[in-house]
């Protein structure tokens, strides 16, 4: 029954999470616990969660701050109504300025608590009038006043005073104990906290810290011992935390919107939206199929009469209207994750597989066994575009009908060494250390984990286990015998994982018709228009909230560029409509040539694509799911592929798997063979199996993991499956909780990484020149994929102010021209100047363009310095037109022309290169290592000759370093992709060989790097480095690479 | 030629290789200040500069080019020992020269009477091989293009001074270098080259002058070097003395001489230095703060008697020496409100008294903490204007006044626990006894768990004579009687 509770989701306000303090509460034997953190409803989620886990009552409310007279005010909740205003209240206050009369707000069905903290001077006089505005805005029985004690001299007057003034004024006066952590060990934290919300090192906060550490959650008898003089007040909280208790999160009130008649615009019936479905459904299928099959027909039937009756015929409506939406304004998006098992899906055009061809399990979406609402995520083209949907969203369900789900930023290693080190007077120059030794361990040390891993999250989080902390901060510079080392130690564990900010989900979106702000408050996000809620993603999963997921993805934007072009060039491309069996298609991910495409670029990826030699679209699905950290650290990646050779007898863990993993040749490579797996071995049912996918995505906690990980074990045993049968699935299931990929989610994938290695070979100019115009995405800097693009016969122009437009253009088949995009620091208003400008008569010469474009003095220079003014007749080259160009000239009838005299050398071709490289981060001129090359007389390898190399034959080669890697997966090894002019040449670097010649690889752009020559299987050669040097290119390009991400 | 300019390479580093005697072929360079892992090189020698490291690099990227690489960190007192070397080595060739910078020196040599300017480099740069510092001597017909030519390592030719390094050398002006070095120049001859007229419109009037300077069109005059006024005297005893008398005697003439120098000057002085030599070899040095700059010997000799007064002679004295650190004399007057010291030094030399007698830490303004601690003060120095630290407000919550104790009493009490704390019962030493009447408390208190945390519990009672007293115990079982209400 403690009433004022307040979690670490008070932001600095409180040092305990809301689960913490609701087991604490329970172990105490509280039967309730109202959380009222400031501002909001953060931990009110959370603590509901564990309360139904610890079986007490978790009340909800809030600490309000600086409202009218009022210091802090809390405010209970005792009925839906209650939490509904309250809800509309915060959000007011949070998104509206100048919100201060409380008052003028409906606060029925809630209850205040009128506190000594809440006034800054608690005076007799003050609190009389305080608790007579409270009464006459809330009225008699929904006021109260608190007593506090604290062990502070000055508390017995004021809970005397306050008793009186309950007295008078006929108020219940109740017992709190108002603590802000769980455990009396927490105080540190708490004055920790206090001192960062004060801007405060420990030493100087004096007295803004607490007297004492009494404000730790207390029994229930422990507080009515304190309270011993006050027994009604006792009896009273009871009695008020049973009155709050009939509320709880459970009856929040959310209902999904329904979707409206778009020809009247009233809400559709349930039965009005199952029709109007039912109507979507078939024109879809009629359009994707000529003739329906048996199977189709009654898997759509299945699938609808499934929807029906869970009652989500609405949220597929609503899912369809924003997808068509997008296409209606030209956007391309694609459903991804189990969405793909649904036909209906593939019907009303949210995704693009059908998976009845597919054969995939409509169960793994929907399932009449569990309750849980549908998850479908869709991919928009990362930007202005995915921008414009969400922008429809929230204006087609204003005001306040819907937001983005909100991040909770926890404090990590770094940002925990920070903050607590700084509270403790270390100085900045420790914590920096700090940071770059946490960051260049990144990577852990396998040999140092445990042979036998847990199942635990907590593994994979960098910084706690996998670096040695107190080391660690030794040798950041504070040595284990400072006095203040254990302070600091104790602190970091105990800020940990602690919420530090709500930041926005990537994508998450939840909507409600009625205004989302009566069911979860709402507060501005940090990008203008858009509103997040005050809970995660599982936080309303929890409750029953459901979200939608636009995402980003780069390659929809880039495809899309691309896809326009093709149109615009009289040449469209139909993605639904390209032949799924192109046979160059399938050469080029044969021969790894896979630059610039979706998901199979990485190294990795193109290492074994030669050994996969996919020849059908199913065959991308399972390369893009094998290349990932689950099945890389559950050791699945080389039994499937010596499976797939013929290498290795196709075998099944256990003969029942066999229908189940026979497309993967016995290896459990997707999520949904995991969860039939576990059905068939161990008898699952459709609920625990979902509760076990749950499991394996759910980040938060290991819990849940270990809870069914116990139950499947427990069932295996009792259906005496073999002990190594059951170790094999658990590992299984092990690697999958880290990073599973569901069969769906693969096929989705898939269809975009198809198209866009078909746009690479049948339409190479769009497709580069979409890439180049959608930057920074995927693996490979600009300068790379031009490079690339150049081996495809595609090559570029260099930015002119005659002919370039904003973005990157396609001249024709074989050539691009370099948009303004490219030139940093030249804005975008001159960038359409220019084009504007030339659009209405071309420049007559250089002063024409200056007068009419007017560009200022940096942008004259970065123009001129790229060769963009180069196309003038009267500029010989880039230096004559930066002579020239820094003077604007003068708009007068009688000047006279400047002379024509040459006063600048021209630029070398090296130093064209090294501007290039400044100004755009990429050239269109010859590869830097040309020009390297020139200048040497050393018989060096290419990526291109080691091709026709023997295995084991020693070498020496150089290159620009494009990628740098050291995956988690990778025992400590590095691999490096070196560009030359030829192509992109693989290094493998042993563990000891780069911490050997760290430096050089982490802070060198080009290497001379001496091996000797590895052909693995499909024939790739990789260079097994034995030893690294810097190359010595004049000059110090500014080169950009892709390191260890 | 009529100027020459000696510019000594690199000095900061240069000479930390002298010191060390690092071999002119081992690539070094010197460190920035601040940390190692993201400090960048500020200097290299020859050796590095060969192997593609240059100033402006990260360490880490030195290191990466060469493992080898020696870092330096900065060293001040090297640095300034080299330069005062450096200096005196430039008095001995003429009387009258401007100290450019700290490693160049601008010589006007058509005063001097040579036989050849040729022969007088060579020699200059012999002469001076016993510094071990690389020297470079640049000849021009203004100071600046000496000092331009002297700043060319291996080719003193002014114009073929390269821009980074003339960027480098923060002497002349260089704005616009980026754009320069877009416009692909190198040298000051590629400068000079372009029209000073275009250059002028474009880049403006300063990059006109260098362009003047590179031509030869702009002449300065040199600011001469004057060393700087000492004013320190040392006196020795023969044979040693064994009182303060003697040299008090000593003392009262040299401060005389050395305030009339100050006076001539336009200086006072606020601090100074005392520095007495023992016969058994043992030494007193101190440094003597006065409140306010003077130019009084009497004051000063008061100050230095008053300390010697404190001065425990370990043996005979052998000799001393004094010197007054110069600073601008004070002009200001009283005003009419102001309440000052009449006399700010003889207050300091009252305070010295006092702290000699009391001993060090103990005399000074108390102020209280901002601190839960009871009893928290500290002491801040008393100035002469009695300034303490900003307190905030401390609100009792009792209007009972409060005798406190200081220090507390420490008593016996009978006492019992319950539940976390101990609960007093009866006084049984101390200056009040008897069983207890009636409590309030605890009032638990606790802080700095950081550091050396403290923790006790305060009790008010009230004894059976009704006296009501404030006790505070301290676990793990003292008790302190801290005050009597009323």
């Amino acid at each position: 029954m403690e009433l004022l509770a307040k979690s670490n989701f008070s932001f600095l306000r409180g040092a305990s999470s809301p689960e913490a303090l609701v087991r604490r509460a329970a172990e105490l034997g509280h039967r309730s616990l109202a959380l009222v953190d400031h501002m909001g409803f953060y931990g009110s989620a959370r603590a509901h969660a564990e309360a139904q886990k610890v079986g007490i009552k978790a009340i909800t409310g809030t600490t309000l701050e600086s409202i009218s007279e009022f210091h802090n005010l809390t405010i209970l909740n005792k009925s839906r109504a209650g939490y509904q205003n309250l809800s509309r209240l915060l959000t007011s206050l949070h998104c509206e300025q100048g919100v201060n009369n409380f008052f003028s707000h409906d606060l029925s069905g809630n209850h205040a608590i009128l506190t000594p903290e809440s006034l800054l001077n608690p005076t007799k006089a003050n609190l009389l009038r305080a608790a007579k505005t409270l009464l006459r805005h809330l009225g008699p029985g929904n006021v109260s006043l608190a007593l506090f004690h604290h062990f502070r001299r000055g508390e017995d007057k004021t809970n005397r005073l306050l008793r009186d003034l309950g007295e008078f004024l006929k108020i219940p006066v109740v017992a709190s104990n108002s603590p802000t952590y769980s455990h009396r060990s927490d105080r540190l934290l708490a004055d920790a906290f206090t001192c960062l919300r004060e801007h405060k090192t420990l030493d100087d906060a004096g007295r803004l810290l607490e007297c004492n550490g009494e404000r730790f959650l207390k029994s229930p008898e422990v507080i009515h011992n304190l309270f011993t003089g006050y027994p009604q007040e006792f009896h009273n909280a009871k009695m008020l935390s049973e009155e709050c208790s009939d509320f709880s999160l459970e009856n929040l009130g959310y209902r999904f919107p329904s979707y409206r008649n778009p020809d009247t615009g009233e809400l559709f019936t349930d039965r009005e939206q199952c029709e109007y479905l039912r109507l979507i459904v078939k024109k879809g299928l009629s359009k994707k199929f000529r003739k329906l099959s048996e199977k189709h027909s009654q898997q759509i039937d299945k699938e609808l009469l499934t929807i029906f009756n869970l009652g989500f015929s609405g949220y597929f409506l609503i899912v369809w209207d924003l997808v068509r939406f997008a296409r209606s304004q030209g956007i391309l998006c694609q459903g991804r994750g189990s969405a793909a098992n649904s036909l209906v899906c593939y019907a009303i055009g949210v995704t693009s597989v059908d998976p009845v061809e597919s054969g995939l399990l409509f169960e793994r979406f929907l399932s009449e066994n569990r309750q849980s609402w549908p998850d479908i995520d869709i991919d928009f083209p990362s930007g202005d575009r995915r921008e414009s949907v969400i922008q429809y969203v929230y204006q087609k369900y204003a005001p306040r009908g819907a937001a983005m789900t909100a991040n909770v930023i926890t404090y990590k290693p770094r940002s925990a060494f920070r903050e607590m080190s700084k509270i403790l007077g270390f100085p900045e120059s420790i914590a920096n250390r700090f940071t770059d030794l946490c960051a260049s361990p990144k990577v852990h040390d396998a040999s140092r984990e445990p042979a036998s891993a847990e199942l635990s999250m907590s593994n994979y989080y960098p910084g706690d286990k996998v670096m040695e902390l107190a080391g660690t901060i030794e040798r950041s510079g504070i040595p284990p015998s400072h006095p203040r080392f254990e302070p600091l130690l104790k602190l970091y564990h105990a800020v940990l994982h602690c919420p530090r900010h709500l930041g926005q989900h990537s994508g998450g979106m939840v909507f409600c018709d009625d205004g989302l702000d009566h069911v979860v408050p709402l507060q501005p996000a940090a990008m203008e228009n858009r509103t997040v809620l005050q809970w995660d993603k599982d936080d309303c999963e929890d409750l029953g909230i459901v979200k939608v997921d636009l995402l980003g993805l780069g390659m929809l934007a880039a495809m899309e560029d691309a896809l326009k072009i093709c149109e615009r060039r009289g040449r469209p491309v139909n993605l639904a409509k390209i032949p799924k069996d192109d046979p160059a298609t399938y050469d080029l991910l044969c021969r790894a040539d896979t630059v610039g495409t979706f998901q199979v670029e990485s190294r990795a990826q193109m290492a074994t694509l030669p050994i996969m030699q996919p020849r059908k679209f199913y065959d991308i699905a399972v390369e893009i799911a094998i290349i990932r950290p689950g099945p890389i650290v559950g050791d699945l990646v080389h039994p499937y592929l010596n499976r797939r050779t013929g290498r290795e007898h196709i075998e099944y863990i256990h003969p029942d798997f066999e229908p189940i993993l026979k497309r993967t040749l016995g290896v459990p490579l997707f999520q949904e063979q995991v969860l039939r797996m576990a059905m068939v071995i161990a008898g699952f049912t459709g609920v625990e199996a979902d509760f076990l996918r749950q499991a394996m995505s759910f980040k938060r906690s290991d819990e849940r993991m270990n809870a069914i990980v116990s139950r499947l074990k427990t069932r295996m045993a009792e259906r005496n499956v073999d002990l190594e049968v059951q170790q094999r699935i658990i590992a299984a299931i092990g690697s999958f909780a880290l990073y599973g990929f569901p069969e769906s989610h693969a096929i989705s994938f898939a269809l975009i990484t198809y198209a866009s290695c078909w746009l690479k070979v049948h339409r190479p100019a769009e497709f580069y020149c979409g890439l180049i115009n959608n930057q920074p995405m995927g693996f490979y800097s600009v300068n790379t994929l031009m490079q690339d693009a150049k081996r495809h016969g595609v090559r570029t122009k260099p930015i002119s102010v005659w002919y370039s437009m904003i973005t990157t253009d396609v001249i024709d088949d074989h050539l691009l021209r370099l948009g303004f995009h490219r030139l940093k620091g030249l804005h975008q208003n001159t960038a359409e100047r220019i084009v504007e400008e030339r659009s209405k008569s071309t420049f007559s010469s250089l002063d024409d363009f200056l007068l009419r474009v007017r560009p200022n003095v940096k942008e004259r220079r970065l123009l001129a310095a790229a060769g963009a003014l180069n196309d003038f007749p009267e500029i010989e080259h880039r230096r004559d037109a930066l002579w020239r160009a820094e003077q604007l000239p003068i708009d007068d009838l009688f000047a006279t022309p400047s002379a024509k005299e040459q006063v600048l050398e021209m630029m070398t071709p090296g130093e064209r290169l090294n501007t290039d490289f400044a100004l755009q981060g990429s050239t269109t001129g010859p590869h830097p290592m040309r020009f390297w090359r020139c200048e040497q007389d050393l018989d060096l390898a290419t990526s291109v000759s080691l091709f026709e190399m023997p295995h084991g034959k020693p070498l020496v080669i150089a290159g620009l370093v494009i990628c740098r890697q050291r995956p988690g997966t990778a025992k400590g090894h590095c691999f490096i992709s070196l560009e030359d002019e030829y192509g992109i040449a693989n290094l493998f670097i042993p563990r000891k060989t780069f911490h050997e010649y760290k430096r050089i690889i982490t802070s060198e752009s080009f290497l001379l790097v001496q091996g000797r020559l590895q052909i693995t299987e499909g024939r790739q050669p990789t260079v097994y480095v034995t030893s690294i040097q810097p190359l010595g290119v004049s000059g110090d390009l500014v080169t950009v690479s892709h390191d260890f991400h | 030629m009529n100027y020459a300019a000696l510019h000594f390479h690199d000095l900061p580093l240069s000479c930390l290789l002298a010191r060390d005697g690092t071999s002119p072929d081992q690539p070094a360079a010197l460190l920035s200040t601040g940390e190692r892992e993201k400090s960048h090189l500020v200097a290299v020698n020859l050796a590095a500069r060969q192997l593609g490291i240059h100033p402006g690099l990260r360490t880490t990227r030195g290191l990466a080019r060469c493992a080898d690489l020696l870092l330096l960190d900065p060293d001040p007192a090297t640095e300034k020992s080299a330069q005062a070397e450096t200096l005196a080595f430039v008095e001995t060739l003429v009387p009258d020269f401007e100290l450019t910078t700290a490693e160049t020196f601008l010589l006007d040599l058509s005063t001097m009477l040579m036989a050849s300017v040729n022969d007088w480099t060579a020699q200059t740069i012999a002469s001076a091989s016993y510094l071990v510092l690389p020297l470079q001597i640049g000849l021009g017909s203004t100071p600046d293009l000496a000092h331009l030519a002297s700043l060319c390592p291996h080719q003193p030719n002014p114009l073929s001074l390269n821009l980074a390094d003339l960027a480098l050398a923060k002497t002349f002006p260089l704005p616009h270098a980026h754009v320069l070095q877009l416009w692909g120049l190198q040298t000051l001859t590629d400068l000079a080259k372009l029209p000073r007229q275009g250059l002028a419109e474009r880049l403006g009037s300063e990059l006109a002058q260098l362009h003047d300077i590179a031509h030869g069109k702009r002449h300065r005059l040199l600011k001469l070097y004057r060393a700087k006024a000492h004013y320190r005297v040392t006196h020795s005893f023969e044979p040693p003395v064994d009182s303060h008398e003697p040299l008090l005697f000593m003392a009262k003439r040299l401060l005389q001489t050395l305030c009339n120098r100050l006076n001539h000057h336009q200086r006072a002085t606020a601090e100074l230095l005392l520095t007495l030599a023992f016969e058994n070899g043992a030494a007193h040095a101190r440094k003597l703060i006065l409140s306010e700059p003077t130019l009084s010997p009497d004051v000063l000799l008061r100050s230095l008697h008053t300390h010697l007064d404190l001065v425990k002679a370990p043996a005979p004295m052998g000799g001393f020496h004094l010197e007054l650190i110069p600073t601008l004399p004070r002009h200001a007057q009283h005003q009419l409100f102001q309440r000052g010291l009449k006399d700010p030094n003889e207050f300091a030399d009252t305070l010295r008294r006092l702290s000699a007698i009391v001993g060090p830490g103990r005399l000074g303004i108390p102020h209280q903490l901002d601190s839960h601690r009871p009893d928290a003060i500290a002491l801040s120095p008393i100035t002469p204007d009695f300034q303490t630290p900003p307190v905030p407000e401390i609100h009792p919550v009792s209007h009972l006044p409060l005798k406190r104790q200081r220090p507390p009493i420490p008593i016996n009490v009978a006492s019992e626990k319950r539940g976390r704390y101990q609960y007093p019962l009866a006084l049984l030493t101390g200056p009040h006894q008897g069983p207890i009447r009636k409590t309030r408390g605890p009032f638990p208190l606790s802080g700095s768990w950081w550091e050396n945390g403290w923790k006790e519990a305060q009790w008010d009672i009230e004894l059976d004579d009704s006296l009501l007293i404030q006790l505070s115990f301290l676990p793990p079982k003292k008790w302190n009687l801290t005050g009597i209400y009323g």
